[in-house]
């Protein structure tokens, strides 16, 4: 049983960046309807944005997250200004706007692999100490990510609850003309989502490079599933969503290897997603996407 | 013909052989009848292990640990590889073709494919893990007796005959009312299943057949190469088959055969030899890394300025009586419309 708890509490510290890797790409699928299949590969370009932040001007970790973080939010606006958003206005459909975010994918994650090459990385300053609570244990790096997850969560919710910002983006989730007719300024409001979602996807690789002993440019693509199976979980395009279904599919991915063995817990989680795709693909709370005939 | 050049020359062809093969293959899913599979190398994949354990015989004669070890007679391994992609491919339909629409669809064939891709990998007896197979026998070798690089030759017109039965074949189902039933289904399904339409049955029946072509070629890929391994049919091999189809031309399967021919083998496969020019200082990583990076923006750039492909797919030619409002009769209206 304590065995079942302690895989709780590394359950939450992947639900951590799970939750704010599955918010950014829910915003962002919400918001402007593009299944981004380049999330997982903006995860990666945060934590090597991060790698500059520490080796080239020696930052402290923390600092490197956020540039990490920045650089991938102004990544992800130029993507859609120079990519995503022609593709959309010229009416490309849905599954060649998914091989567009593929392709996308394949050209950034080889860019990595242009300027790194296919190494593996780690960063120098990141703190080692080792807390117990209970028969849960964390080391001081998980729990300063669960902090940063928590407020960063409680921002968002703030934001999208009570600010003229947030009311305007939920209301381009609901209906993009009707907002555009009401007065929302739809091209910088998509220019916001875009580097939301990307700051947090940055945020998410570099807080997921901290807590694998050592990353390389593969670091992202293979969680990208991971991420979609917590939005899906949650309702694509639910915020809220998000966060609980990252909060599930994190801890139950980590309870889960109690019982079979680590290198199979990620197909639990794909698993979820696809049972959830099949029998409930409007997510736990029903997703706005949804609504629109098509994903 | 010096030996280097008659064994790249071979190789070059067997290659576009290969991927003639899988281009019709996916043409006919995704270009003909609309089906959003983004993890056809999995159908790839399986052939090739099945085509591979059946002719490297049991496994207590190897190193490697896999299943069903056997020794067929030649033509056997190639066929049964093509069967095992048919069987992956009816096990996925299953899955995602009944319940499944549009961006979904994609979604749960990508996880599909990570999830066959995280099985073989780590376990073990299956297909012997992330090792992989290695030491497959090459197809006849022993009976033919031919010099190495004759032998690849005649291995390159042999695969030249599968992919021109499978170009002919493809052929004739484009033109049949079967094909034409494939187009209505990607042009709207829900019109089709009102004139009484197996949307389900036909869609499945594309994806096997689909299936089997790609496994075929997983086979012949297995008998040339002689290994295969996780890393050959990763997430951005997959992309290379969609890709080359985009820039060939969907629907059409002179399309795809030209795809096959542009992206896997004059660029993917081709610059591969460009690090034997040797530049001193670059790193062994440069290269590949380019022409990934190459094939992406050249993916993007087709779907931008020509998304219909390099041939696009005919506009369909109806005979003149057929579409003229004159007397209707009865025949020729079913006629059109099956």
């Amino acid at each position: 049983m304590s065995l079942v708890i302690a895989a709780v509490g590394f359950g939450f510290a992947s639900a951590a960046v799970l939750c704010l890797a599955a918010l950014g790409f829910t915003l962002q699928a919400g918001i402007t309807n593009v299944v981004n299949l380049a999330y997982g590969t903006n995860l990666t370009v945060g934590a090597f944005g991060a790698l500059v932040g520490e080796t080239v001007f020696h930052l402290d970790i923390w600092l490197a997250m956020l540039l990490g973080a920045l650089i991938m939010g102004f990544v992800s606006v130029f993507l859609n200004r120079a990519v995503i958003d022609p593709f959309i206005r010229r009416g490309t459909r849905h599954f060649q706007m998914m091989l567009v975010t593929f392709a996308l994918s394949i050209v950034l994650e080889y860019v990595v692999v242009l300027i790194w090459g296919e190494n593996f990385y780690s960063y120098t300053g990141v703190p080692s100490g080792v807390l117990n609570i209970g028969p849960m244990s964390f080391t001081s790096s998980q729990l300063l990510i669960m902090g940063i997850a928590a407020l960063l969560l409680l921002v968002m919710h703030t934001m999208l609850r009570y600010t003229k910002l947030g009311k305007a983006l939920r209301a381009m989730a609901d209906d993009k003309e009707l907002a555009r007719g009401c007065g929302v300024n739809v091209s910088r409001m998509t220019d916001i989502t875009w580097f939301l979602s990307g700051a947090l996807a940055g945020l998410a690789g570099v807080s997921l490079a901290m807590t694998t002993s050592s990353f390389s440019e593969i670091l992202g693509s293979n969680y990208l599933l991971v991420v979609v199976a917590a939005a899906v979980l949650g309702g694509a395009g639910e915020p809220y969503g998000a966060m609980l279904g990252g909060l599930i599919v994190g801890v139950v991915t980590e309870v889960s290897t109690v019982w079979i063995p680590n290198e199979y817990s990620d197909v639990i989680a794909l698993a979820l997603l696809v049972v959830f795709c099949l029998f409930r693909p409007e997510g736990i709370i029903s997703g706005r996407v949804q609504r629109s005939e098509e994903l | 013909m010096n030996t280097a050049l008659g064994y790249y020359v071979a190789t070059i062809a067997v290659y576009f052989f290969v991927y003639v093969i899988l281009e019709l293959g996916y043409n006919l899913q995704y270009g003909l009848t609309g089906i959003r599979n983004v993890g056809n190398y999995v159908f790839t994949a399986f052939g090739a292990y099945i085509g591979g354990v059946l002719s490297l015989g049991p496994a207590s004669t190897t190193l490697q640990t896999y299943i069903l070890g056997a020794t067929l007679p030649y033509p056997l391994p190639l066929v049964l590889g093509g069967v095992a992609g048919a069987v992956v491919a009816a096990a996925l339909g299953f899955l995602f073709l009944y319940r499944l629409r549009a961006q979904y669809q994609a979604i749960v064939t990508l996880v599909v494919a990570q999830v066959a891709w995280l099985v073989v990998g780590n376990w073990v007896p299956l297909f012997n893990g992330y090792n992989g197979l290695a030491g497959v026998p090459q197809p006849l070798a022993s009976t033919l007796g031919l010099p190495p690089v004759e032998y690849q030759f005649v291995f390159a017109a042999m695969s030249g005959v599968v992919a021109l039965v499978c170009f002919g074949f493809m052929q004739r189902l484009a033109r049949s009312p079967f094909g034409r039933m494939l187009r209505a289904i990607r042009e709207d399904d829900t019109v089709a299943a009102t004139f009484g339409k197996n949307v389900f049955g036909v869609q499945m029946t594309a994806l096997v057949l689909s299936g089997f072509m790609a496994g075929l070629a997983g086979a012949l890929q297995i008998e040339f190469l002689g290994a295969w391994s996780p890393s050959t049919w990763s997430v951005p091999e997959g992309f290379v088959v969609i890709a080359a189809l985009i820039i060939g031309g969907t629907g059409n399967n002179w399309g795809a055969a030209l795809g096959g021919f542009i992206l896997p083998v004059g660029i993917y496969e081709l610059t591969v030899l460009i690090p034997a020019f040797n530049s001193p200082g670059v790193g062994s990583t440069v290269i590949p890394a380019l022409r990934w990076i190459l094939i992406g923006l050249l993916a993007l750039a087709f779907l931008w300025f020509r998304p219909q492909g390099m041939i696009p797919e005919p506009k369909p030619a109806f005979p003149p009586r057929a579409v003229s409002i004159g007397t209707p009769d009865a025949t020729e209206g079913a006629e059109v419309v099956s």
